[in-house]
């Protein structure tokens, strides 16, 4: 594609919320999605994001570069992804495993998923439903017949630092 | 999906929907993840911390109960390249109390040779007999046996569950019990454990003794006694190394035969036994004392010790095609000085980050970097002689 016409082919996506940015196709289309826009022909214009925001995608197209540029090597490229992902909040994760899993970019997905298991990993119960916004629905005696039966889990657990 | 209005907790569930979430007025982003994008990271989780939310709520509880997250969750873990919830499980020589130990396998190849904790496993039950054995692993459950008694347990050591399972032979008829091999492994095509037992049974009021073979299934709950048709010696406490649904041991070689060994197979779907041919070449560099066999990444392999030299380590890639057996490494004999690990002491091994091989031989733990065809040593706190190591990785495997 790109590399044949000797200067790089440039695709122009646009956020949820109007913003434009600029990205090699070669980088884009480690996006499924964006792939088979791209293959289809509607890439000439402008390529829509309905339902990615512009702080998402710029941080994601930052992946994008960052990836394309290391050449086929599983381990730099593992290196790459937690360097990325290191400085990341739970909230912009959130963000970004949504924004992965619409644009299919699975390997960014599996990524995000093991960074946001790995932050809630010695996180209290009532942290996870407050960050996932979850119901519970258990009666007061439910719940605790669920917490003793794996009573030794809680040991250990993290003291809740926000809300 | 729709939910309630935010509202606390302790409502009777009765005429909730089942919800994952509830709608808030401007919701963040992790309070509109879908359920698989939520499954997906839950898989990445260890079985402690998945246990633990299963408090979070019933929906959440069903789903890492479901047998179809269990099975997802174990492939994950299988398969992921960082090794993140594998681990091994040790036991020592001599058994000593709280004699059985584990260690991430992570903190083994990452630790560039510093200390690395091993902790004790923590019994689930009151066990005063606690020299104990771990006589394989198969999908995160491991089967133990008691030193003494041979009273044999499944353990699931993630999920802390267990279950003692029957005894062999009725104890009233004041039976001695000597165990020739064991074995435990999974049967796919029924979703059933099996633990094989070749033993021999000696009735002290009638001075008889009778060997005899039984195979448990978990599903039953019970033993069952099959045919028997080894014509082989039958070593002494084998246990089984458990690969593409069968059971394996090294045939005994006759001295005064001139063949080299055998590899005896039991399948445990079939309950049929069977051989497998060794490496054709396998004595190409010269003598060797003693054999036995492994598992490396999911193949059948067999090391050979020969004196001096080193131990071969051989891979058969495709299980059940000879031609396929390949020499994977050499362990120079400098490593491994053979004072430290008596005959009886079996090497385990596996593959790990980064193509590493991790070898653990007695009391010696070795990785092996094929890059540059270097060995390392990590250093491990607490842990001294072990006769065993078994991998396993973690998984949500209930014993019912």
């Amino acid at each position: 594609m790109a590399a044949e016409t000797g200067t790089p082919t440039t695709l122009t996506l646009k956020s949820n919320d109007d913003e434009l940015f600029s990205v090699a196709e070669s980088a884009a289309i480690l996006s499924v999605t964006i792939r088979n826009m791209v293959e289809d022909g509607c890439a000439g214009g402008v390529i829509p994001l309905d339902n990615v925001d512009g702080k998402t995608l710029a941080s994601v197209i930052t992946y994008m570069n960052g990836i394309s540029a290391i050449p086929a090597d599983e381990e730099k490229k593992k290196s790459y992804r937690d360097k990325f992902l290191s400085d990341k909040d739970f909230e912009t994760l959130a963000d970004m495993v949504l924004a992965a899993n619409y644009l299919n970019m699975s390997c960014l997905m599996d990524a995000v998923s093991a960074k946001i298991a790995q932050v809630m990993e010695k996180k209290s119960v009532g942290w996870v439903r407050r960050k996932f916004g979850i119901e519970n629905d258990y009666t007061p005696e439910e719940e605790a017949a669920v917490k003793e039966e794996h009573k030794w889990t809680f040991e250990g657990v993290e003291t809740d630092d926000d809300n | 999906m729709e939910a309630k209005p935010g509202s606390n907790s302790s409502i009777s569930d009765h005429h909730q929907p089942r919800s994952f979430r509830r709608r808030i007025e401007t919701p963040a982003a992790a309070e509109t993840l879908p359920e698989e994008i939520i499954e997906q990271i839950l898989l990445n989780l260890p079985v402690r911390s998945l246990l633990k939310f299963t408090s979070v709520s019933k929906s959440w509880r069903s789903l890492i109960s479901s047998n179809r997250f269990i099975e997802a969750h174990l492939e994950f873990s299988r398969k992921d390249p960082n090794f993140t919830h594998y681990r091994t499980i040790s036991t020592f020589s001599p058994p000593r109390n709280g004699g059985v130990k584990h260690c991430s396998l992570p903190s083994l190849f990452n630790g560039n040779g510093l200390a690395t904790d091993a902790v004790d496993v923590d019994f689930p039950f009151d066990f005063s007999e606690k020299s104990v054995r771990v006589m394989g692993s198969c999908n995160g459950l491991v089967c133990i046996v008691t030193h003494e008694a041979h009273l044999l347990i499944l353990l699931n050591p993630s999920t802390r569950k267990f279950k003692k399972l029957p005894d062999v032979c009725d104890r009233l008829m004041n039976t001695i019990i000597c165990a020739f091999k064991y074995g435990f492994g999974f049967v796919e095509s029924t979703r059933d454990y099996k633990v094989l037992l070749v033993c021999c049974v000696f009735r002290r009021d009638s001075s008889r003794c009778e060997t005899m073979v039984k195979v448990y299934s978990l599903t039953t709950n019970s033993w069952r006694r099959i045919e028997f048709v080894v014509e082989d010696r039958y070593g002494f406490d084998v246990s089984g190394i458990f690969v593409s649904g069968k059971l394996h041991w090294c045939k005994i070689v006759k001295p005064e035969s001139n063949s080299t060994f055998g590899i005896d197979t039991f399948d445990l779907g079939s309950e049929v036994w069977g051989n497998v041919t060794q490496p054709p070449s396998c004595v190409e560099s010269g003598f060797y004392v003693s054999q036995s066999l492994g598992v490396v990444d999911g193949c059948l392999c067999v090391f050979y010790d020969h004196p001096r030299i080193g131990v071969d380590v051989w891979v058969m890639k495709e299980y059940g095609v000879s031609e396929s057996w390949a020499k994977i490494v050499t362990v120079p004999d400098i490593h491994l000085p053979l004072i430290s690990y008596p005959s009886n002491h079996k090497p385990s091994l596996c593959v790990g980050p980064k193509g590493r091989i991790l070898f653990v031989f007695g009391s010696i733990v070795l990785i092996y970097n094929p890059r540059n065809n270097k060995f390392t040593c990590p250093d491990m706190k607490n842990f001294g002689g072990f006769l065993r190591s078994h991998v396993y990785y973690e998984s949500l495997v209930p014993l019912v």
